[in-house]
């Protein structure tokens, strides 16, 4: 085992212990120091500070990443952009923990299992962020997956969540085998699973049909796994449906990952700039943007409402790997910065969501959120941050995000996408503020009722501050995301 | 191109012509001679009783999971035990890792209280 296999696994034992853990905490019963806390705060204690240890570590590892390096024999690529993702998923996750809580304790859900699976799944992300061979990918693509199903479906007894959980699951399930399948092209044209191994392969020989057949399906399958638009349709329902902490998760952690893989895949395949690949990308995001942005137009229910946007949101950041795909290389670190924005947001509007749901979905309307203002200001108020940053106004993280990606599609020729993306996203500001409209302008529903305590209102805090002070003070994070260039083999 | 694969194609057309043969064999040559006892659906040898359409606990699950856990870990034990001695510690140590993730899993089920069946 060398240096660098050490490395890549010290963050995923990291967090294979703390789930462990988790699960163990569970069922052993309560520890002397933790009697006097509320009951499994020690649990989500635990799951946090593993989360945080692991995102030290990612961080250390991002300092010593000048040089990328291959660990396990190719399977991961120690590189500045996978470990840069991979801390984007910890801060997701870390975020979608306590946001859960207050949620999780009105429906008597509030158990080891979840945090553990939260934790777990986080460990798949990271390994698909660092994947660097399609069988590895793969692999780690279900361990996610499998995660994320369970948490879709966490409220058995709620009518809504189970459904969400089996239509997330035959999608998912359709989408990995669309995606093996792919892998078994690509193998078959480059005798190699590795992803550097495609590029070639595509340029030119005997295998270069047989190779575009299995770039298309492996993109295809991972275009599942962040609902870009046509694939899609299994989003709003997966997101409304399930609880609002698991869609925070879902919506944020899971997209970041999925990110991660599809522009590893996509820059690694070294794709000419004039390309129809190029053409289709581009088709596809525009598309993805403007059918997400459409529907939300006409939701009802909030929760609906942010799975449509988030489906809007994966559609702006496809624009960019269009971008990093047509050789534009700063476009990289545009999505890794936008998706680290949208995560902040996107996980403070379901955590918000999370707060006032109730059994079977309900509070989680427009019409039931009316007057919230009035009697809830502080979550409130977060809510206006998030969905101020949501729409792109300034001085939010949500503003830079979006301003730095439009500037790179346009600093890599993409004039069309760059300005369907700003209609698009002027589109979007009607349906966010329409919920502040709701929220602060109604008379007050007596019966809207929320789920606070120290976790949820500490989660949200943090998410809104992150928001405001990322979009403030916008350098460290800049220039961070600016490292994030490198994914093609070396 | 296509030659190295005739032999697969030979042996899928046997495949599916000594099938054919079988099973058009016994419809043709075999006897028959039904009764009411002999038409049922066949369950063990014994008299069946009721539909097989009902719900089933839980448990026959979880157990079935768990079957499928631990005969998952005998195939890889069983290669690893016949060349343990050549692995040497690294083996062992990768199979300790393998079986204290399983005995964890095991210990959680325990206490769980899934392996009770009451």
């Amino acid at each position: 085992m060398s240096a660098h296999d050490l490395a890549a696994l010290v963050p995923l034992v990291i967090l294979t212990v703390t789930g462990a853990l988790c699960l163990l905490l569970e069922v052993t019963g309560v520890p002397v120091g933790a009697r006097k806390l509320a009951p499994r705060s020690h649990i989500v204690w635990c799951s946090e500070l593993g989360l945080a240890a692991t995102a030290l570590v990612l961080l250390r590892l991002f300092a010593r990443a000048d040089q990328p390096a291959l660990a396990f024999a190719g399977a991961l690529r120690l590189d500045r952009f996978g470990l840069g993702l991979g801390l984007v998923v910890c801060v997701a996750a870390a975020l979608a923990i306590p946001v859960a809580v207050g949620f999780l304790r009105s429906r008597d859900l509030d158990r080891g299992e979840y945090y553990a699976t939260v934790v777990f799944a986080a460990l798949g992300m990271i390994a698909l962020a660092l994947a660097a061979d399609l069988v590895f990918l793969f692999v780690a693509l279900e361990t996610t997956s499998v995660a994320v199903y369970i948490l879709a479906g966490i409220d058995r007894r709620s009518s809504r969540s189970p459904e969400a959980a089996l239509k997330y699951f035959l999608n998912g399930a359709f989408a990995s085998g669309i995606l093996l399948f792919g892998v078994a092209l690509c193998y078959g044209a480059t005798r190699s699973t590795a992803i550097g191994a495609l590029g070639p392969a595509l340029r030119g020989g005997d295998g270069a049909l047989l190779a575009s057949a299995g770039l298309l399906l492996v993109l295809v399958g991972l275009g599942f796994k962040v609902a870009a638009a046509p694939f899609h349709m299994w989003a709003a329902d997966a997101y409304d449906g399930a609880p609002a902490p698991a869609s925070a998760f879902m919506a944020t952690a899971v997209k970041a990952a999925a990110f991660a893989a599809l522009i590893r895949v996509s820059v690694n395949a070294q794709i000419d700039a004039g390309s129809g690949w190029i053409s289709a990308g581009w088709i596809i995001a525009v598309a993805t943007m403007t059918v997400g942005n459409l529907a939300a137009l006409a939701q009802r229910r909030v929760k609906r409402m942010l799975a449509y946007s988030s489906i809007a949101h994966a559609g702006y950041a496809l624009g960019g790997v269009v971008a990093a795909i047509g050789g534009h290389t700063p476009a990289l670190g545009a999505v890794g910065f936008y998706l680290l924005a949208y995560t902040l947001m996107t996980t403070g509007a379901f955590g918000v969501a999370a707060f006032f749901e109730r059994a079977d979905g309900a509070g989680c309307s427009h019409d039931e959120w009316a007057g919230a203002a009035t009697r809830f200001p502080l979550v409130s108020l977060a809510m206006a941050i998030f969905l101020f940053s949501l729409a792109g106004v300034p001085p939010t993280a949500g503003f830079l995000a979006k301003l730095n990606l439009f500037a790179c599609m346009i600093d890599g020729g993409f004039y069309w996408l760059a300005f369907v993306g700003v209609l698009n996203s002027l589109l979007s500001v009607y349906y966010y503020l329409r919920v502040l409209v709701f929220m602060y302008m109604r008379d007050p529903d007596p019966q809207l009722a929320g789920h606070g305590g120290a976790f949820v209102g500490a989660g949200l805090a943090i998410a809104a501050l992150a928001v405001l002070l990322v979009g403030l003070l916008p350098g460290t994070m800049l220039d961070l995301a600016a490292q994030l260039r490198d994914v093609a083999p070396g | 191109m296509l030659v190295p694969y005739a032999g697969v194609a030979l042996m899928i057309a046997v495949a599916i012509a000594l099938a054919a043969v079988f099973l058009l064999g016994s419809i043709y040559l075999g006897p028959r001679a039904p009764n009411p006892v002999k038409s049922e659906p066949w369950e063990c040898g014994t008299v069946s009783v009721g539909s097989v359409r009902r719900r089933f606990s839980v448990r026959f699950y979880l157990i079935a999971l768990l079957f499928v856990v631990f005969d998952v870990e005998i195939v890889f034990l069983f290669p690893w035990a016949v060349l343990a001695r050549e692995l040497g510690w690294a083996g062992f140590s990768a199979m300790a890792v393998f079986v204290a993730v399983l005995g964890l899993g095991l210990a959680y089920v325990w206490k769980r209280g899934a392996l009770e069946w009451e």
